[in-house]
């Protein structure tokens, strides 16, 4: 479900060109992006965003998680590509776990949006 | 063995230390004596009372161990019963095929539409007169045992005991802790395994430093305990359990310490603080300082598993052919209050998620070669005693029934 008219709060703008590949409401969208995406994009997304997650939880604690802000919902779908991301670089050192069972095979029921 | 003075595990609950058949795992018949002798008289767990929260809301679960499909629904009284989700005309599956879940005031036939109420009661039948000596009333859905403990729905086609003595010393130790959880995940796969091969995998530890060493690589393990050794585990007649302890210090990724400035646990480190006064007897039953969670297997199929950061997990290993399970886990969580433990939860179960694909590709590995005939007996460990114990309890529950 890519939304071509995503825009993020203004003080992370900087981070609105991953926005039409990572901006997923749900959890199968992003793990399926990850599994599947070049390894380097997963690095660009990781180098440009994770210095800044203290700033962005920061900014998204004060919003009620059942009565956000459009931008800051999409600040925060953003974020969670941003944590699948962070396991293949940290961990893994390429986009998906490697030697593991194929990620298509894993149904994920409960997909859930932002609470 | 690590302390020549201590006295292995597998003595000390009187279990045999000799090499476990692979036969169980790979033979049509031992399939069928499962099927036949154990689970018709399982009480097997559904999942929470919560997957029908209100009056009239059901799910329908194709259960191939029983050969059946099982219609959950909670009644117009509040009460959740289960039933053969087949129709008592001519057996056709009340809730169609496609449908797994939905909220009704009834369920009607598409073959001719005979129509049952939420409590499982016949209620129309159309051109009733053309049938013969006929009372509705006698004719309602098949029911299917079904008791609820601590929030969890469990069936039985064929009850000897109760829940509650099926459950045993279990039944008392949790009261309350599952209560108020958000289930936050969901995932199953079907895997080319035996059922008890996926099972196994989940009730020790000893893999823990090899297959999950590049996602774990100390968090349950550290200088004190590099070999992920049990601290506790405890056999009940056809249930068992182990604790698992976290390494107080573990290295840290860069998210991992960010997340850590926001939130108080990280599923990848399972170093949240706990007060340990508050849990019941059944969580982390020795009150380790560094216990990281409990693993339960509620015989024959329920792993339910409370733990320091989620609140617990569960899994389901459903046996579909001798290789063949649907597995099946969930996560609850005590709901997140703020962004900030929204987007760590994110964090842990997409990594729960993915350490567990490192298991089932193994256990698929793993059947394939069991498979081959090359061995016929494996080897197992003092810190295999719960898989050991697995294997005793389906072997005596084969001979002399459940």
């Amino acid at each position: 479900m890519k939304n071509e008219m995503t825009v993020l709060p203004p003080e992370f703008s900087k981070f609105e060109p991953f926005c039409n590949k990572w901006c997923l409401r749900t959890e199968r969208e992003r793990y399926l992006a990850r599994a599947h995406a070049p390894y380097p994009e997963l690095v660009t997304l990781y180098e440009a965003m994770l210095p800044h997650l203290s700033e962005i939880i920061t900014y998204l604690n004060p919003f009620p998680l059942t009565a956000m802000p459009e931008s800051a919902q999409n600040l925060m779908y953003l974020t969670f590509s941003l944590m699948e991301a962070t396991h293949a670089v940290e961990l893994w050192k390429q986009s998906d776990v490697p030697d593991a069972f194929a990620p298509e095979r894993i149904e994920i029921r409960l997909a859930g949006g932002i609470i | 063995m690590n302390n020549p003075n201590e006295i292995p595990m597998t003595i000390k609950f009187g279990l045999d230390t000799g090499r476990i058949p692979i036969e169980p795992n790979v033979s049509q018949s031992h399939f069928d004596a499962e099927r036949e002798i154990i689970f018709p008289h399982a009480w097997l767990n559904m999942g929470r009372e919560e997957l029908v929260p209100k009056r009239g809301d059901y799910v329908v679960r194709d259960v191939a161990i029983l050969k059946t499909s099982v219609l959950i629904v909670r009644g117009r009284d509040g009460i959740v019963r289960a039933f053969h989700n087949m129709c008592k005309h001519r057996g056709n599956k009340v809730v169609g095929t496609g449908v797994d879940h939905g909220s009704a005031k009834g369920f009607s036939c598409s073959f001719h539409g005979w129509t049952y109420n939420t409590e499982g009661e016949l209620v129309v039948v159309p051109d009733e007169d053309q049938f013969f000596d006929f009372d509705k009333s006698a004719n309602g859905l098949t029911p299917i045992a079904t008791e609820i403990w601590e929030g969890f729905v469990f069936i039985n086609t064929a009850p000897k005991e109760s829940l509650r003595e099926w459950l045993g010393e279990i039944s008392d130790s949790f009261t309350g802790y599952f209560d108020g959880a958000k289930h936050v995940a969901s995932y199953q796969a079907e895997v080319k395994t035996n059922w008890k091969v996926v099972l196994d995998a989940f009730v020790e530890a000893y893999h823990a430093p090899f297959l999950h060493g590049r996602n774990y690589p100390d968090a349950l393990t550290g200088e004190t305990n590099p070999l992920c050794h049990l601290p506790v585990v405890k056999l009940f007649p056809r249930h068992r359990m182990m604790s698992i302890e976290a390494n107080p210090n573990p290295s840290l990724t860069r998210t991992e310490s960010i997340l850590l400035e926001h939130v108080d646990g990280v599923f990848s480190a399972m170093i949240k603080p706990l007060d340990m006064t508050t849990l019941p007897p059944g969580v982390n039953p020795a009150k380790l300082p560094n216990w990281a969670f409990d693993a339960y297997t509620i015989f024959p199929n329920f792993y339910l598993a409370p733990m320091r950061v989620f609140q617990f997990v569960t899994y389901h290993f459903w046996p579909i052919a001798p290789d063949r399970t649907l597995w099946q886990t969930d996560h609850y969580v005590v709901p997140p209050r703020n962004a900030a433990e929204r987007i760590a939860l994110e964090f842990s179960k997409s990594f729960a998620r993915d350490v567990q694909r490192e298991d089932l590709i193994t256990l698929e590995n793993t059947q394939t070669m069991l498979e081959s005939g090359a061995m016929t007996h494996m080897i197992l460990s003092d810190q295999e005693v719960v898989v050991r114990h697995g294997y005793k309890v389906i072997e005596e529950a084969l001979r002399s029934g459940v």
